[in-house]
């Protein structure tokens, strides 16, 4: 009932509570993918699993609710380019989007520190 | 086997997406199956399509997530109550402004091509049958307007933050309700508007259902031309 209740809109998901860090961790690879360059939803996916030797493995369609809210968030910017026939949605960072980064790679570090210290103790 | 992408744009129309993001995101989805589909066939991958579709997710939550997603990237998505719930009690406000608007305008085009502006013609205007006839319809056309444009404006940010259509109800119910005691009048150099009953205010409480009604034809024609495409 509940679900069926947030799929019509009538209750909004659960809010995320962010910078909960592993609410953040797609966020802060897809920001971090799009430092420099322009990418599209399939190269962004292949990306993210080439240079996380897989760990990360999106699925393929998961991708875009995330682009779609950061787009929102005005944290990327998109545009269609006509490339070999094919129109591409591409995608790529602006300047609050790099603040972002700035803002989750932090975290992320602080939280990924204390992890490793608590492991650390464990194992000593 | 259904299409992959009517089935998709199918759900999204049913979630009631708005037209020009639900073509965005059918685009975009197409756009990342050919990709997938590609890259099968360069692997070797007996059913590619099968393959693509497969790694994409069924369309219809695949479509359900965008529309999460989309419903909480505008503010209207994230707090429907409080914008279709409590926001059309301030419908009398909204009445009030449409109303003075539109009257300003009236009075600038009226007073100012008509009578050019002369304070005497205008009040002896005031006293001439045929000219108080035209202003009393004048004034109800105004305020069926005023109905209209607030229950268009809740209708278009249901529309927009893809809400649905049962929120849009609410709201428009809202606005029926205020429709009944909402009036505004004309009497010789006087225009009143206030809050009260009378008979024939049902017509102003139908007017907000019969623009919901109209938003939900819309809606139920994007869907089965959306329908209309997955059985063809």
């Amino acid at each position: 009932m509940l679900t069926y209740l947030k799929v019509r809109g009538m209750i909004a998901p659960m809010k995320k509570t962010n910078p909960s860090f592993l609410n953040g961790v797609p966020e802060l690879l897809l920001l971090q993918l799009l430092v420099g360059r322009e990418m599209y939803g399939y190269e962004i996916v292949q990306e993210i699993r080439a240079r996380s030797a897989e760990v990360f493995t999106f699925g393929e369609g998961c991708i875009y609710p995330y682009l779609h809210h950061l787009e929102a968030e005005k944290c990327v910017s998109s545009r269609r380019q006509e490339v070999e026939g094919r129109s591409r949605n591409y995608y790529r960072l602006t300047a609050r989007g790099g603040k972002r980064l700035a803002e989750l790679t932090t975290e992320w570090k602080r939280v990924a520190n204390g992890v490793n210290l608590v492991i650390g103790e464990s194992y000593a | 086997m259904p299409d992959y992408l009517a089935e998709f744009r199918c759900r999204l129309a049913e979630l009631g997406c708005p037209p020009a993001r639900l073509d965005r995101m059918a685009r975009e989805i197409a756009d990342h199956r050919d990709d997938l589909m590609a890259a099968a066939v360069r692997e070797g991958v007996a059913s590619p399509a099968a393959s693509a579709e497969a790694a994409l997710g069924q369309p219809g939550q695949l479509a359900e997530n965008l529309m999460v997603s989309y419903r909480q990237a505008h503010w209207c998505g994230r707090h429907p109550l409080m914008v279709f719930g409590f926001l059309p009690l301030t419908f009398p406000l909204l009445w009030l402004a449409c109303i003075v608007f539109q009257f300003l305008i009236c009075y600038g085009v009226i007073g100012g091509l008509v009578y050019g502006w002369d304070a005497q013609k205008i009040h002896l205007a005031g006293d001439d049958p045929v000219v108080y006839h035209r202003g009393v319809i004048l004034v109800g056309v105004i305020d069926y307007v005023a109905i209209a444009l607030g229950t268009g404006l809740f209708c278009w940010l249901a529309r927009r933050s893809g809400v649905g259509r049962i929120w849009m109800f609410i709201a428009c119910l809202t606005c029926a309700a205020y429709g009944v005691f909402l009036n505004v009048g004309v009497d010789p150099h006087h225009l009143f508007v206030g809050l009260f009953n009378s008979p024939q205010h049902w017509s102003q409480a139908a007017t907000p259902i019969l623009i919901a009604l109209a938003a939900c034809l819309y809606q139920y024609g994007q869907i089965r031309a959306a329908r209309g495409r997955l059985s063809a």
